[in-house]
C-alpha cells in the first residue's frame, strides 16, 4: 500500500463500484401523492348498508375516505373517486360483524355462498350465449326476500327475481370496431409504446325493457326442481362501454371507453392522484399487489359524457407510459 | 447543465410546473446517490437516501435562496440524511434490543453495513470515520473539490476544513496496510 493517504483512499474509493440508480418515478409519485393528498377531503361520512345488509341500525361508520374530484373545463365536477383502502375494509367490515349475534353471523355466511353460487350459474349461462345474444335469468327469491317483495312496487323494467346478461361481440381491429362505434369515439390501431390492436368487445346496457315472461320461467324452474330458470332475449341497441386489449411483447394494455354515469366511484387502490390528460383531470389510481405496481387511469373527456380509462401492470407500461397513451388517446377527435 | 439553466428550472417548478423537477431529478440522482452509496456503503439505504433528499429538496423548494448552489443545497441535506441514518446505526449498537436482531442475538442491520460492499481495508478505516469525516473524504478525494466548495456545503470555513483533512488523513494512514502486497478482494495494491 503506498505511504500516501491522499492516494490510497483514493484509488479504494474510485475502485469500488457505484451502481446505477434511477428513483424518478418513486419520488415524483411520492410528490404527486403528497400534494394530491393535500386537495382531497379528508373526512367523509359512508354508508355501509350495501355491504352489510343484515345490520340494521349500524349502517354507517366514520371512516377516513380521500376522495379527488376532476373537474370539466367549465370547472364542474364530473367525477369523484372515493379511496377506501382493503385492510380498511376489512377492518370495519370486521368491526361490524363482531356485532352481529351468532344467527346472523351464519346468515351472513349463507348470504355470500348464495352470492357465489348466484355468480357462477350467472357466468355459465353467459358463456353458453353466441356473441350479441342476450339472456333473462329468473331467480327463485328466498323466504325472506319474498317477504321483502311483497311491499315492493316495481316495474315492468327491472323485476326484482330478472337478471339480465349479455354475451358482447368480439372484434379483432379497429377496422371491424369503427362501423360499431365509430360515431361514438374512435381509437387508434397501435398505441404508444408500440401495443398493437389485439381485440375489443362492445357491450350494450342490459335489456331490461323487454317484456319477460316472467311466470312461464318460474314454471320452468320449479319443472326442473331448480332455483333458477333463463330464456335468451333480443339485445339492447344502447352503447355502454368497450374494452380494447392492445398487445406488444411487454403484455396487455387495456383501453376503456364507456357512457360516463353521474356520480362517480371507489376504489381500493394503495395510491389515488390527480393527473392532466392534456386539458382534462385525470384520476390515476396505483394498485400494489405482492410488490408489484398496476396503474389505472381514469378521465371524462371535456366536452363529451365518456369516461376513458387506460390500466396496465407497471412491468408493460410504467407510470409516465400510461400517461401518454392516454394523451394520444384523448387528443383523438 | 449550467447555473442559470437550474435557476430557470427552479423558478419554474415554484411555479408550479413539477414536470420540470423531472430534469433535476435526471441531473442530480446519480450524483447524490453515489454520494449516499460511499457515506452508508448499502446500496439499499443509498437508494432510500436519494429518494428521500430529492423529496424533502421538493417539499422545501420554498427554503432554497440562492445563496448557495443548488448542488450544495442538495449534498447538505443528503449529509443531514446520511448523518441521521449513521447516528440511528451507532444506536443500534449502543442499545441493541431496540434494533431488529437475528436468533443468535446478532445485529443484522449493523453488521449488513459497508461489509457487503466495502472490502478490507477500506472498510476497516470508513468505519472509523465519522459522517463529516466520510464527507470531506469523499468530497476532496473522490471528488476532488476545493476547499471553499466544500466549505460551502458544509458551512464550515475553507482553513478550518484543510485542518480537518489533514487530521483525517493522518487517521486513514493509522489503518492502512503499511506494506506492500494483496488485497483481500485478490488485487494486488500498489
Amino acid at each position: 500500500m503506498d505511504k500516501n493517504p491522499f492516494k490510497s483512499m483514493r484509488d479504494m474509493l474510485v475502485a469500488k463500484p457505484v451502481p446505477k440508480v434511477d428513483v424518478k418515478h418513486k419520488v415524483m409519485a411520492a410528490i404527486r401523492a403528497k400534494e394530491n393528498k393535500e386537495e382531497k377531503v379528508v373526512k367523509k361520512k359512508i354508508g355501509l348498508l350495501v355491504t352489510v345488509g343484515m345490520l340494521i341500525g349500524a349502517s354507517s361508520v366514520w371512516a377516513g375516505v380521500e376522495m379527488i374530484q376532476l373537474k370539466n373545463e367549465k370547472g364542474e365536477v364530473v367525477f369523484e373517486l372515493s379511496q377506501h383502502k382493503l385492510q380498511e375494509q376489512q377492518q370495519m367490515f370486521q368491526q361490524l360483524s363482531q356485532q352481529l349475534s351468532p344467527e346472523d353471523q351464519a346468515k351472513m355466511e349463507e348470504r355470500r355462498k348464495k352470492r357465489e353460487y348466484i355468480g357462477t350459474v350467472r357466468t355459465e349461462i353467459m358463456n353458453g350465449l353466441k356473441p350479441g345474444t342476450s339472456a333473462a335469468i329468473y331467480w327463485k327469491p328466498t323466504k325472506e326476500q319474498g317477504e321483502d317483495q311483497k311491499n315492493i312496487i316495481y316495474t315492468k323494467k327491472k323485476h326484482p327475481d330478472i337478471m339480465v346478461v349479455s354475451k358482447p361481440i368480439v372484434y379483432k381491429s379497429w377496422k371491424d370496431m369503427e362501423p360499431i362505434v365509430g360515431k361514438v369515439f374512435t381509437l387508434p390501431s397501435e398505441i404508444h409504446g408500440g401495443f398493437r390492436f389485439l381485440e375489443g368487445e362492445v357491450n350494450y346496457e342490459e335489456n331490461y325493457e323487454y317484456d319477460v315472461d316472467v311466470e312461464e320461467l318460474k314454471a320452468k324452474a320449479v319443472k326442473d326442481n331448480k332455483e333458477y330458470a333463463f330464456t335468451e332475449i333480443p339485445l339492447s341497441n344502447k352503447f355502454s362501454y368497450t374494452n380494447v386489449a392492445y398487445q406488444s411483447e411487454k403484455g396487455k394494455v387495456w383501453v376503456e371507453v364507456r357512457i360516463a354515469e353521474e356520480g362517480g366511484s371507489g376504489t381500493s387502490a394503495d395510491v389515488i392522484e390527480k393527473v392532466m390528460i392534456g386539458n382534462n383531470e385525470a384520476a390515476l389510481m396505483t394498485h400494489t399487489f405482492e410488490g408489484e405496481n398496476s396503474y389505472w387511469l381514469i378521465w371524462i373527456k371535456n366536452g363529451t359524457d365518456l369516461e376513458y380509462s387506460v390500466q396496465a401492470d407497471e412491468k408493460v407500461a410504467s407510470k409516465d407510459e400510461v400517461i401518454k397513451i392516454a394523451k394520444q388517446i384523448n387528443e383523438i377527435k | 447543465m449550467e447555473k442559470t439553466e437550474i435557476e430557470r428550472l427552479l423558478t419554474e417548478i415554484k411555479a408550479g410546473s413539477l414536470e420540470q423537477y423531472e430534469i433535476i431529478i435526471d441531473h442530480y440522482q446519480q450524483p447524490i446517490f453515489t454520494y449516499c452509496y460511499h457515506m452508508l456503503g448499502h446500496r439499499q439505504d443509498a437508494e432510500d437516501a436519494v429518494q428521500e433528499v430529492l423529496f424533502r429538496a421538493y417539499e422545501h423548494l420554498e427554503q432554497y435562496t440562492y445563496s448557495l448552489s443548488f448542488s450544495a443545497w442538495l449534498y447538505r441535506i443528503a449529509y443531514n440524511h446520511c448523518a441521521n441514518v449513521l447516528k440511528r446505526r451507532k444506536l443500534s449498537r449502543v442499545l441493541p434490543f431496540l434494533y431488529n436482531r437475528d436468533q443468535d442475538g446478532r445485529n443484522y442491520v449493523e453488521e449488513s453495513i459497508d461489509s457487503n460492499y466495502f472490502g478490507e481495508p477500506l472498510e476497516r478505516i470508513w468505519k472509523r470515520l465519522s459522517a463529516e469525516e466520510r464527507t470531506l473524504m469523499f468530497l476532496r478525494v473522490l471528488e476532488e473539490r476545493e476547499y471553499e466548495e466544500i466549505a460551502e456545503l458544509m458551512d464550515k470555513k475553507p482553513a478550518a476544513l484543510r485542518k480537518q483533512f489533514e487530521r483525517v488523513l493522518k487517521k486513514c494512514k493509522r489503518y492502512l496496510p503499511t506494506t506492500g502486497g494483496v488485497r483481500n478482494d485478490g488485487q494486488k495494491s500498489v
